[in-house]
């Protein structure tokens, strides 16, 4: 074996141990599910965002077109009109009628100013939220889908005052949206996790918990719940919190944690 | 179907393998994705669903298990693999695909936290003391930190090329087709991305160790 091929050999070598040493870290791990369930929600939740606004922007579109007829209908109109007064005041001229100045070409088309507003209006509005090169939408014309994602961005961007925000802006505007539902796990956990506020992720649990919905998050939410009762020292409540996770979902990812902290709790 | 000493490693950590041609023509998820890209929002819903749980295996090797952001990346993957089924002609599963542009994915994210400051948090984290490790764990983990760095260095075509290859245990004709290139630059890409490493080694007389530790 020549240099060179040992040289490969030991690089190969070296490569397939890193790759093994990686495959280790790719096993799966408890709340893997509720992990997976979350990125599908909020995957769906983007795409839908993207499709709401296409069919806008669609609509918007086929606005500015109508306007853009009935514009030049009405152009149209106006010049057969003005061709029409000219004839009948070529016809009066005849009759000693004061002979009328003619028009600049250019104004015989006035739909053109009307167009060109028409125009910058609709891109105005129309402007895409998640492209960097056009300005974002306001806030407030935001639907529910896109406030989520909004937020969701945020949150990866590390911006998780921002992101709190965001979430609660989506709660107060859409608050039977199924996305301020769903909000309510996301900020829960960013104030449980990045925010170090158990007071309000507990709120937002809870709130999650009591809106009735037989949600998919409801096991991640009895989990959120109980470490934030954790966090804030009430054992006696988060005793009863990881008894309710363990009653409703006995397969639990968390469910040895939750053991754990029963006999440590009692 | 014959399993290159790449894919091996791979089986015996229980990771899904790249398929044949044989199992591609008869793709389960073919008619679904197609659904999916034609807007239904089931189809799309059941998509994500079925190939979500193989996509972390992927994001994980590359990011690390506890990255901060894996939930993020997760969506991101899901709705490329959305928009990436338009120019998808069928050259390999839709798994395999979605695999594909997941570990791409991640490599952006990478490369792109790079220039952040979290980089350096993170770095900082690492470098506090934790508690006495095993020598065995300590050099794994150099091993690994060092192919990330690797990846994050190298000309994007090459990380690619070789985390499809590392991570995904994909052949080189594999690559080749995933990334519309052909075999001789996939094999060049992986040569460069080696000589890369070569010259960490070079530079950093501690890596001559890594694989020492290992057998």
């Amino acid at each position: 074996m020549s240099e060179g091929e040992r040289d490969e050999a030991y690089l190969d070598a070296l490569l397939g141990a890193a790759a093994t040493d990686l495959a280790a870290d790719g096993r799966s791990r408890a709340g893997d599910d509720a992990l997976i369930a979350r990125g599908i929600d909020g995957a769906i939740a983007r795409t839908k965002a993207r499709a709401t606004r296409g069919a806008s922007r669609r609509k918007r579109s086929a606005h500015a077109v109508v306007l853009l007829a009935a514009i030049l209908v009405a152009a149209t109109g106006a010049f057969g009109w003005i061709e029409h007064a000219r004839t009948t005041r070529g016809g009066s001229q005849e009759t000693g009628a004061p002979k009328a100045t003619p028009r600049p070409a250019s104004a015989s088309i006035p739909a053109t100013v009307p167009i060109a507003r028409a125009g910058e209006a609709s891109s105005a509005e129309i402007a895409e939220p998640s492209s960097s090169s056009t300005p974002a939408v306001p806030f407030f014309e935001l639907t529910a889908s896109e406030l989520f994602a909004k937020a969701n961005d945020t949150r990866r961007r590390g911006d998780a005052g921002a992101a709190a925000r965001q979430y609660d802006a989506l709660q107060r505007r859409f608050p039977r949206s199924p996305e301020a539902s769903l909000s309510h796990v996301a900020l829960g956990r960013l104030y449980l996790d990045r925010l170090a506020d158990p007071g309000r992720a507990l709120a937002q649990f809870d709130e999650y918990l009591g809106g009735g919905r037989d949600g998919e998050l409801g096991e991640e939410a009895l989990v959120g719940r109980a470490l934030a009762l954790q966090r804030l020292g009430r054992s006696d409540a988060e005793r009863s919190a990881w008894r309710t996770l363990l009653e409703a979902f006995p397969q639990s990812l968390s469910a040895d944690r939750a053991s754990a902290r029963l006999a440590e709790l009692h | 179907m014959r399993v290159d000493p790449w894919q091996a490693r791979l089986a015996l950590s229980g990771l899904p393998l790249p398929v044949d041609a044989s199992e591609m023509s008869a793709d389960p998820l073919a008619q679904l994705a197609r659904e999916a890209q034609n807007g239904d929002p089931d189809a799309q819903r059941r998509l994500f669903v079925a190939v979500a749980p193989a996509l972390l295996p992927p994001l994980r090797m590359i990011l690390g298990p506890d990255h901060r952001d894996l939930e993020d990346v997760l969506q991101d993957a899901l709705i490329g693999l959305l928009h990436g089924l338009s120019s998808f002609r069928g050259e390999s599963t839709v798994l395999h695909f979605a695999r594909s542009v997941a570990t791409k994915r991640a490599i952006d994210v990478r490369r792109r936290e790079r220039t952040t400051s979290r980089k350096l948090e993170h770095v900082r984290q690492l470098d506090v003391p934790g508690p006495p490790t095993p020598r065995e764990t300590i050099v794994a983990e150099r091993r690994r930190r060092h192919l990330r760095e690797l990846l994050d260095e190298l000309p994007e075509a090459q990380a690619v090329a070789l985390a499809m290859r590392v991570v995904l245990g994909h052949s080189i004709d594999e690559i080749a087709k995933a990334t519309g290139v052909p075999f001789n630059t996939v094999r060049s890409r992986l040569r460069l991305a080696k000589e890369a490493l070569r010259r960490r080694i070079e530079t950093d007389v501690s890596l001559g160790e890594l694989l020492e530790e290992k057998s």
